[in-house]
Formats: C-alpha cells, structure tokens, sequence
C-alpha cells in the first residue's frame, strides 16, 4: 500500500470509490468474475443473493491464513495455561492436594486443553472478524438504490478505484464486454 | 449450479454436469479391478506364514515363559485384525444409517474388510483352543480354576468369567458380526446388480438396530479379549477405548486400500482429493477421540489412586513399558494430531497414506502396551523378533484376505442412489 493512489473524481465532485455493473443472472456474473480475474484486478468483490458454489475459484480468492494463525495462537495459549498452572503449583501457591505431588503434569491435562480450545475459538472469531473488516458500520454501495436489488434478483461486480489495475473507461470496457448492465459510479 | 459452471471454459471437472461426468469416471476399468492385488496379497500371506511359524518356534525355543509370550504376540495381531473388520463393520452402519451421500464412493472396501469377519474368527480358533484346552491360562488367569480357587475377587467374578459363558460369547458375537458384514455387503453387490434402491432402505433399517447390538457386542468383546487378561482390574471406559482404537485403524487400512487403488489407476475421479480430505478429517477425529478416551481412563485412574485400579497402570510404568506409554502419547496423539491439522497433508493422498500407515503403526504399539505386560516372566526387550513377528502372522494374513479381496466386486457400489452425490462431493473449506 506505500504506492499512492490515484484519485478520481466524479462530475458532482464526489470522489469515486469504483465501478459497479449488474448482472441478470449467476451465470453470467460468474463467468464475469472469471474474466476480472483473468484481467487481473486484486480489489473487487461480488455481491449475489445467495452464494454461487465455485465462486472463490472463479475469482481467483487464496485459502486465509486464518487457520494457521489459529493455529499459532491456540498452541501459545495451551503453552501458556500448562506454564501457568505449573507456576501456581509449584512455585505460587504450592498446596499439597490429596497428597499428590506439586511436580505434576496429570491435572494440569484438561485445563491446558481447554485453554487451548478458548485462545482458538477468540482467535478464530475475532480474526474472522479483522479479516473480514467487520464490523463494517458503512459501505459506499448502499447509496445506490439499485444495488439494493442485490439481496433479491441482482447480481453485481464491483471493482474498486483503489485498485492498481483501475481506469475510469477501460475497466468500464471490460465490464461492458462482460455483459454487465447499468454502469454506474460509485462514490466514498 | 452446475448447469453454471458446466459453461465455464475454466471449469474444474467436478463442476461438469453430474450425471455426464459420472458414466464417464464409471467406466469398467475405473471400477473393477479383477486381476486385484494378487501379487501384494501373495506376499502378505508369505510374511503372515513366517510370522506364524517365528511365533510356533518362538513358544517352543524361548524358554518356560515362552508359550505365553508368543499367544501374547499372536494375540496382538489378532485383536488387530478384528479391530480392522470391526472398525469397517460399524463404519459401513454408521455410513448407512446416516444416509451419508459422500461416502457412496468409499463404502465398498469398508464392506469388503468387515466381511472378512469369519477369517477374524478362524485366526481367533487357537488363542481359544490354546487357552481352554492346552495352555489353561497363561493370557486369561482367571481361566486356571486350580491357582485362582483361592482368589476372593476371581471367585466374585467367576459368574462372568467363566470358560462357558467365554467360549459361548465368542461364538455368538462372530455369528452377529458375521451376519451382519455378510448381510450389509449382501445388499449393496446385489444393488449392484439390480439397481434396485429400496435394498438402500433396508440396509438403513438394519444398520439402526445393528448399531446397538454392534456397540454392546463391541464393548463386551474387548472386556473378554482384552480386559480380562487382567481380571482383577476394570474399567468402565473400556470398550470405548478399544473401539475408538479400532475405528481408527479402520480408517487408516481404507485410506491405505483407497490410495493403492489409485495408484494403480482405479478410481480416478471417483474417490478424489474431497474424499481424501474427508477421511482424514475422520483420521483426525478419532486420533483425538483415542487420546481423549485413553487419556480420561488413566487421569480417573490417576485421580482416585485406589489400589486395585492403579495396578492396571503400576504394571505399565516401568521395565521398559513406560517407553511404549510416551511412544504412545507423542506418536498416536501429539504428532499426528499436529500433522492432520493441515489441509494439504488430508487432501494429497500420498501424504496421508504414510500418516495412515504411520497410525497402524502406533496401534500396534497401543495394543502391546495392553497385552504384552500381563506376560510377567518374559522382560520387556527380550526376544523383541516374537513380539514383531508373532503380531505380523496373523495380522498380515488378514491383510493380505484384504488385498485378495479388493477386486471381489465393483469397487464402488455402482448403483448406489447416492453414489452421484458421492461423486459431486466437494469441501468447500
């Protein structure tokens, strides 16, 4: 993100956040999506009713890293329950129980577990939530009326002015080969 | 939306039209293999005669303790051996009885192991006869009525534990187990054949009450066969733990069969990447459900330190047989469990048969640590070769019925009605 981005404006004056296009049917916005991808932009998304299996491979989307990060965080966090439990016991508060000795690994099993269980269920949840960028409390497109259509029997793409690959008439062009329908600018 | 993506130039070919595609990968070369796995069963069996005579000359070369140590070696391979047809019995139950549309494609060869029930039976003959008619005892105490008249607990137990009711329970839960494998595989070839789906309906049926005699006869057979060798000692968790390890190693053994199928060309496109992924998943869940359920009988156990059940674990914490618990704990649970998390490991079928010949390993280990121990005369490292080889003889003549068996019929059920939505399977994460 150092390189910076290139500004356009609307006629109104209003900055243009991206290009949305619509689309009549599934097929044609996936087969729309393939060429984006194909065309090489990186910040666009699609917007359909309901999801269209094989999407994410027709936009090109890679796996997250969300896994691997809850990966990461869920062992540190068992790591983290087993040293706590053994500092309590055996140098914090040191309590003879039921005479077993201090030096134990047995009880400290399940409570590693479970703390295991709570850093990746966090760390799942709120990284889903990061890496989505949610909560969003705003999006450009829901001033355009007709996106709203888009949660009943439209579907569109929208490709966005941040992306490097972006210009006004030729990402205009490629959507209007793609069969999109009613162009329209989509201002911040 | 695959009348979408079949438009799509781009198309994955999992995405093409359904039934087009299906009569395409269900081409008789992709599902039948009548030649089979001859050669690699030839040598299984080879290695299986050997281990049978090592074990043979082992009991009669090695000294007093010999004879009980090579039944204790025998009897690790074919405790191994049936839980292999078990675990496949209870999966194919389990698959039928939740109508689960993906499993279509793998279900045959876990038909195909459980109807090798009736071997499992025959290998189990000589432990049987061994233990009533020659050896009286020497794995199973309580059976040696002269040296245990005096003991309170056994006389308590004796009820239970008694030669009849042993020998009866046997036969009955062969003759259950059989009927079923025989039966489930039954309808599946002859759907095979005639197509006709209502026989899906009436393995379904038979797969609901069939679960619940399949986990009583499960639990009390690993009580008989395994627990008991140990009379004074118990454990209500017990047949939880031997059929958690037993599904596991089912498991393992399919996703062997399934990947040496595909290496030999069978199946492409039938049994992909998505049904790799899902048997690993499966792989996954029951190396944790082990760990889970052979973890909670050693911490109760731990916890409550009374004499009588911590003698189970005292005999296995030292001379040696500590070594197998933290082999266990480390190469049945932590490792694998770090390995299967990975999604490319579950979906490259390569790397997950040697995580799944890797498993079969470690269940061999986890059933040494319950058996080998009650072998009290014998020091745990002395004549290792019997413990191997003796293990090897009857488990690899089960193996190699396996491989013998794999071409025995379509190797999907090909008229399975669920068997399109089988072959549209995908994971979508």
């Amino acid at each position: 993100m150092s390189k910076a981005r290139k500004i356009y404006k609307t006629e109104d004056g209003g900055i243009v956040y991206g290009v949305m296009a619509e689309f009549d049917t599934p097929a044609d916005l996936f087969h729309a999506a393939e060429r984006v991808r194909d065309a090489g932009y990186s910040r666009w998304d699609v917007y359909s009713p309901f999801p269209v299996h094989g999407m994410e491979e027709a936009m090109g989307l890679k796996n997250t890293k969300l896994p691997l990060l809850t990966g990461i965080v869920g062992l540190s966090g068992a790591g983290l329950g087993y040293l706590f439990q053994w500092w309590v016991t055996t140098r914090g508060y040191a309590t003879i129980v039921q005479g077993k000795p201090f030096d134990t690994f047995q009880p400290w099993v399940p409570v590693t577990f479970e703390i295991g269980v709570l850093f990746t269920a966090f760390c799942a949840l709120l990284g889903m939530f990061a890496f989505n960028a949610l909560p969003m409390w705003y999006h450009p497109l829901l001033k355009k009326d007709r996106f709203l259509r888009v949660s009943d029997d439209r579907f569109v793409i929208c490709i966005e002015a941040a992306d490097p690959k972006f210009d006004p008439d030729r990402t205009r062009e490629l959507l209007e080969k793609l069969h999109g329908k009613h162009f329209d600018f989509v201002e911040e | 939306m695959s009348q979408i993506a079949s438009r799509s130039s781009h198309g994955h070919e999992d995405h093409a039209e359904p039934h087009v595609a299906a009569r395409a990968r269900l081409s008789e070369a992709a599902v039948r293999f009548p030649g089979g796995l001859g050669t690699l069963s030839a040598g299984l069996w080879f290695v299986g005669i050997v281990g049978l005579i090592a074990a043979a000359v082992g009991a009669m070369s090695t000294g007093e303790h010999g004879t009980a140590h090579a039944l204790a070696a025998y009897h690790v391979g074919f405790l191994f051996a049936l839980g292999l047809s078990l675990g496949c019995l209870g999966l194919t139950m389990i698959l039928q009885q939740f109508n689960a549309g993906w499993s279509a494609a793998i279900r045959r060869q876990a038909e195909n192991i459980a109807s090798l029930i009736p071997l499992v039976f025959v290998l189990f003959l000589p432990i049987a006869i061994m233990e009533i008619a020659v050896t009286h005892g020497k794995l199973f105490h309580w059976m040696d009525t002269h040296h245990t008249a005096h003991d309170p607990v056994i006389q308590a137990k004796s009820g239970y534990l008694n030669v009849g009711r042993w020998a009866l329970c046997a036969v009955v839960f062969f003759a259950v187990w059989t009927f079923f494998a025989l039966k489930l595989r039954g309808f599946s070839i002859r759907q095979d054949e005639t197509g006709d789906k209502w026989l899906t309906a009436k393995a379904r049926r038979m797969s609901s009450y069939g679960l619940l005699i399949f986990a009583l006869t499960t639990a009390f057979a690993s009580f008989d066969w395994l627990m008991s060798m140990d009379p004074h000692w118990f454990s209500t968790m017990f047949g939880v733990y031997f059929f958690a390890g037993s599904m596991m190693s089912c498991i393992a053994l399919i996703i062997l069969v399934l990947g040496v199928l595909r290496m030999k060309g069978k199946l492409e496109g039938v049994v992909t990447a998505d049904h790799f992924h899902d048997l690993g998943k499966l792989l996954l869940s029951f190396t944790i459900f082990w760990a889970y359920v052979t973890f909670c009988q050693y911490f109760l156990i731990w916890y409550s330190n009374i004499p009588e059940e911590t003698a189970f674990y005292n005999l296995r914490s030292h001379s040696g047989y500590e070594v197998l618990g933290v082999t266990l704990t480390f190469g049945h649970f932590i490792i694998p469990f770090v390995v299967l998390l990975f999604r490319e490991v579950k979906r490259n079928y390569k790397l997950l048969m040697a995580v799944a010949a890797w498993q079969l390993v470690m269940h061999s280990v986890d059933l040494l640590f319950m058996v080998r121990p009650i072998v009290q005369g014998v020091r745990f490292g002395e004549h290792v070769w019997l413990d191997i080889l003796g293990l090897l003889g009857p488990l690899c003549i089960f193996l190699g019925f396996v491989a013998w068996r794999v071409g025995s019929a379509p190797l999907v059920p090909i008229k399975d009605p669920r068997l399109h939505e089988a072959l549209a399977h995908k994971n979508y994460v």
